[in-house]
């Protein structure tokens, strides 16, 4: 009984070393190595951060309209002489714009005049007024 | 000699002329005022105006601002109140109602302190709602609209004007000065329509 067993055993053994031999004999083909062209990813932001974006722009014009954002004004322009501007928002409020030197008007080389609509960028002072670097003259 | 008397004749006679076309009334001047639009009056006061608004409030020691628009508005006085409210918030009506009070109160120190006397009679009648909201009308004309500023400069002098709003802005800050003023034009606004006086 044991020695059939054994001659199973080596006939098995046999059988899976000829199988694995015959595998061995057809040659692989090696893959010809080809150079990967460096791709580049642009850095897009998160969609989140681009929600966050939008949401603060469109807030910030809101509140900027409405007379809440410290750092922004949208509306029109109801006095303007020189490096003194007040802009009518909403609800019947009105925010005190200084221009200075820097102050960037765009479009470049436009003149403000009354009536126009205008979106300014800057920062507050103590008694509210805006100090302006950028105001943008909507078309 | 007299050729340049002529030209400057000519160039003084051009000056009224140049300001009639700016189209602003005599002692406003087209200068920012500060919460609400240009147009500053520089002018002497009506004071009549003013006691005539301070009784229909109740009086200097009991003025309150929900009596002198009950008087002004009449049984209008509810529904703009209401639509005060939803146009701009309990908040900012409860500001310009605060605030108001503030006004009556501190202007009547100022003028105290200074010395100024106010008239004995006021004018016009401060129980008639539709004059007295006329008149204050008026007060805020400058030629090109009305601006509540103009009225309050009427009112109390611009010098005095300017002092209670220091006043009211370290007391409650600017935001409840500007809701104060951007209220009150609303409802002198509301008050020419429902009176017909636009």
């Amino acid at each position: 009984m044991k020695p059939r067993v054994v001659a199973l055993a080596v006939a098995a053994l046999f059988a899976v070393g000829a199988g694995t031999s015959q595998a061995q004999n057809v040659p692989t083909p090696v893959p010809s190595p080809t150079p990967t062209p460096a791709i580049v990813v642009p850095q897009l932001p998160s969609t989140n951060q681009i929600i966050n974006d939008v949401l603060q722009t469109v807030a910030g014009q809101v509140t900027g309209a409405y007379g809440y954002n410290a750092n922004q004004a949208h509306g029109t322009v109801s006095y303007f002489k020189r490096f003194d501007m007040q802009v009518a928002l909403q609800l019947n409020r009105f925010r005190q714009v200084k221009l200075h030197q820097g102050t960037v008007i765009n479009p470049r080389g436009a003149t403000i005049r009354q009536g126009q609509t205008v979106d300014v960028w800057g920062h507050s002072d103590p008694d509210g007024t805006l100090e302006a670097d950028t105001i943008t003259i909507s078309p | 000699m007299k050729r340049t008397f002529g030209v400057f004749a000519a160039v003084a006679a051009l000056v009224p002329m140049v300001a009639l076309a700016a189209g602003w009334m005599p002692g406003v001047v087209n200068k920012p005022s500060r919460f609400s639009g240009p147009g500053v009056y520089t002018g002497a006061p009506a004071l009549p105006v003013t006691l005539s608004m301070v009784i229909a409030g109740g009086g200097p020691s009991n003025f309150q601002t929900t009596t002198l628009v009950g008087v002004l508005a009449g049984p209008k006085a509810g529904p703009e109140v209401a639509s005060l409210t939803k146009k701009f918030g309990s908040t900012k009506v409860g500001n310009f109602v605060k605030v108001f009070n503030f006004v009556v109160a501190d202007t009547l120190k100022i003028v105290t302190a200074k010395h100024i006397a106010l008239p004995k009679t006021p004018s016009p009648d401060p129980k008639n709602g539709k004059a007295l909201a006329a008149a204050l009308w008026g007060a805020g004309q400058t030629g090109h609209g009305f601006n509540v500023e103009v009225m309050l400069d009427r009112a109390v002098s611009h010098g005095i004007h300017d002092q209670v709003m220091d006043d009211i802005d370290a007391k409650y800050g600017i935001g409840a000065d500007a809701d104060y003023h951007a209220v009150l034009t609303q409802a002198m606004h509301d008050l020419a329509s429902v009176y017909g006086l636009h």
